[in-house]
């Protein structure tokens, strides 16, 4: 008679199984949970939606692009324009150019085309266009 | 002493390699008759542009055409010219340049005595063809405009000029002829863009502190105005 080696019957299988589909799934969405953790800290205090972050960030690199910096000031490293008004603190205050509510939508009209919405102002139309305005205007909005 | 020697030679050897190759660059370049008066004001360039009958004045760009001879005349302080292709010194008096291949170039000019200073010069090389219609656009006096008379009356001709509209003075500020054609403003530092220009009339010290030019706090509808007429200069 040959004897056959000893297996463990099919519920221990099973049950095995079982454990290390568990263990596997649990660390692969622990490394994922850490990983997104990580990635937006600097979120965290904020509860900023990373959409948002991305526009602000692109508004920031427009900003001394266009040469906002030339006549406005700005917390960038950047020349110190005293030519228009300080725009360190813009997201905290109630109107822009002293005549419209200080809204995103309002911001990004006023970036795109100052001339027509307050006609003989100083600010010049800088041919920004509609998507590189709103980067502006959110970026500005951050600054409270 | 032996090692001396040895780096001695291999240094004398690189240079007399690289003077060759200018050498054989310069003789076989052709002349491209044109030579260029550069005038150093402290703060920016005058560049006077001759060739034949055709002379005019232009600022801070220096136009060259690709692969030709064109003869600098540097009328300013001994420096050093600093880019990513060359160092040289730059002495008063004429001396050659050739462009190899069209591109632009910045040089840096360097001065360490009295005081350590940098300003920038841009080169830009043409083509043979891109650089006569540009020498040919620019020795052109402006296109009359409408907008013309606000330089005159906004206080702009005190220090600019733009032929065609005044023809004095010549040294106090750069000329503005073609403004629009040119990449740059205060002396090749700042990008010749709406928003910069704007600052830049207004206040130029913000964006430069070493600047000459005056606050000029204009009425609003004449700087939009003016900034118009700036970028039609073609």
């Amino acid at each position: 008679m040959i004897r056959r080696p000893e297996l463990p019957a099919v519920h221990e299988y099973y049950l095995l199984g079982c454990m290390t589909m568990c263990a596997l799934v649990a660390v692969v969405l622990g490394v994922a949970i850490v990983i997104a953790a990580w990635t937006t800290r600097e979120n965290w205090d904020r509860d900023v939606d990373p959409i948002v972050s991305a526009r602000s960030t692109h508004g920031k690199e427009l900003v001394l692009r266009y040469g906002c910096t030339s006549c406005h000031v700005l917390p960038l490293a950047a020349p110190e324009g005293a030519v228009g008004p300080p725009l360190t603190h813009i997201g905290s205050q109630s109107y822009i150019a002293g005549s419209f509510p200080n809204h995103e939508i309002w911001m990004t009209l006023w970036i795109e085309n100052p001339q027509r919405l307050k006609p003989g102002t100083a600010m010049p139309n800088l041919n920004i266009d509609e998507r590189d305005a709103r980067d502006i205007a959110t970026y500005l909005a951050t600054l409270r | 002493m032996l090692a001396g020697t040895i780096i001695v030679l291999i240094l004398g050897g690189i240079s007399v390699v690289i003077d060759v190759r200018s050498l054989a660059l310069i003789l076989r370049a052709p002349d491209s008759g044109l030579s260029i008066v550069i005038v150093d004001t402290g703060e920016w360039l005058q560049v006077c542009y001759s060739r034949g009958e055709t002379s005019f004045i232009a600022a801070n760009e220096l136009h060259v055409p690709a692969g030709a001879l064109v003869t600098i005349d540097w009328r300013g302080p001994n420096l050093v010219g600093w880019s990513a292709h060359d160092v040289s010194p730059i002495a008063e008096g004429q001396s050659s340049l050739i462009a190899r291949d069209a591109g632009i170039d910045d040089v840096w000019l360097v001065r360490l005595w009295p005081a350590p200073r940098q300003r920038r010069l841009r080169i830009v090389a043409d083509t043979p063809a891109t650089f006569e219609r540009w020498f040919q656009n620019e020795s052109r006096p402006a296109v009359p405009t409408a907008l013309a008379p606000l330089f005159t009356s906004s206080g702009c001709s005190y220090c600019h000029v733009i032929r065609g509209v005044n023809e004095k003075p010549w040294k106090a500020a750069p000329d503005l002829t073609h403004f629009a054609g040119r990449r740059t403003i205060a002396a090749s530092m700042i990008p010749n863009q709406r928003g910069f220009l704007a600052g830049w009339i207004v206040e130029s010290r913000a964006l430069k502190c070493t600047s000459k030019m005056p606050p000029n706090p204009l009425q609003p509808a004449v700087l939009q105005q003016l900034l118009h007429y700036l970028e039609s200069l073609q």
